[in-house]
């Protein structure tokens, strides 16, 4: 079990739940539940059925497509390509342009050509409204002796802590340290796409990966929790030391990675690591 | 084409083809669209 699976659902994770796009595939077969009464009371069961399970393969198409909108707004806010894994999008497509075929020819009594002019046009319909599932060709390489699926888990995991980081910082009340913190997350961004760029600096990059992201996530969720309750100067000029303390380490991590400085960059790790344990972070 | 028009046009077909092929289904569904079966009992009615 990796260390960083703890860290779920952020609120990156959520935004676009409250987006009404493509909330339109919910209410456009509205006529259907009218339709389905009306058959059940006239008692065509064929028609019942029809009408029926067309609404239920729109309402199933809605939900993929929202499933899908929202795994792609994840997708476009990480640093990685890391497409969804599933193309709920198309599939949404494929099931709006099935139901709205079977409606026509069973329900509409269209002929079998003509209902398929309608999947097709439904099918268009979805692809330019919504467009399809983002593909990315470049997946990330096997490097120093790490399977390219185990960088790409370890990247996806250090992408979910920053927007954790992110999720807390916006529980803080201080615009200097939200600056701070939202640098601190950007440098953070830059150094896993580098990564992900090249991932030749996995390892090189390791350390900043499985301690340094842990320690900002620990001491910018203890912040915000503890500020809350207790007003303290002092608590606050500490966490404003360690900040501008791994503000400073994770610019150098950068540059570091991008002038392939090994032993410079190990020695700065150590030197934080040192720093943050005096402090009691890590 | 741009992304808004494209986005549009989507819309309007969308609304347009599942707008038309529900509605339709509710039609042949809709006890108004057997007046034909009415029909006979009136014309019985008026004779």
């Amino acid at each position: 079990m990796n260390r960083f699976s703890k860290v779920k659902r952020t609120v990156s994770d959520v935004l676009q739940r409250y987006s009404p796009r493509g909330l339109l595939l919910y209410f456009l077969p509205i006529a259907l539940i009218p339709a389905t009464f009306i058959a059940l009371g006239k008692g065509h069961l064929l028609s019942i059925l029809v009408n029926a399970a067309g609404f239920a393969l729109y309402m199933l198409a809605a939900w993929c497509l929202r499933k899908g909108l929202q795994a792609e707004y994840i997708y476009t806010q990480s640093p990685l390509p890391h497409p969804p894994e599933k193309p709920l999008k198309t599939i949404a497509a494929v099931i709006a342009a099935l139901a709205t075929g079977m409606i026509a020819w069973l329900g509409a009594k269209h002929s079998l050509p003509v209902a398929l002019m309608f999947a097709v046009g439904v099918f268009l319909g979805m692809y330019l409204r919504y467009g399809l599932d983002p593909r990315d060709a470049n997946k990330i390489t096997a490097a120093q002796g790490y399977s390219g699926h185990e960088i790409q888990q370890a990247l996806a995991d250090s992408s979910r802590i920053v927007r954790t980081i992110e999720q807390a910082n916006e529980r803080i009340r201080n615009t200097e340290l939200n600056r701070r913190i939202e640098r601190i997350c950007a440098v953070a961004n830059s150094i896993l796409a580098d990564i992900a760029a090249d991932p030749r600096d996995f390892r090189r990059a390791r350390k900043f990966l499985n301690i340094y992201l842990d320690g900002v996530l620990q001491v910018t969720q203890g912040y915000a929790k503890t500020h809350q309750q207790t007003h303290s100067g002092e608590l606050e000029q500490n966490f404003r030391t360690v900040l501008d303390t791994i503000e400073t380490v994770f610019q150098e991590q950068r540059q570091k990675l991008l002038e392939e400085d090994v032993f410079d960059l190990d020695v700065k790790i150590e030197v934080l690591n040192t720093q943050l344990k005096q402090e009691g972070i890590l | 084409m741009p992304g808004l028009l494209r986005s549009l046009l989507g819309f309007i077909i969308l609304v347009v083809i599942i707008g038309l092929a529900t509605c339709q289904s509710l039609v042949k569904a809709e006890p108004s669209n057997s007046a034909d079966a009415f029909l006979p009992s009136l014309s019985q009615a008026r004779l």
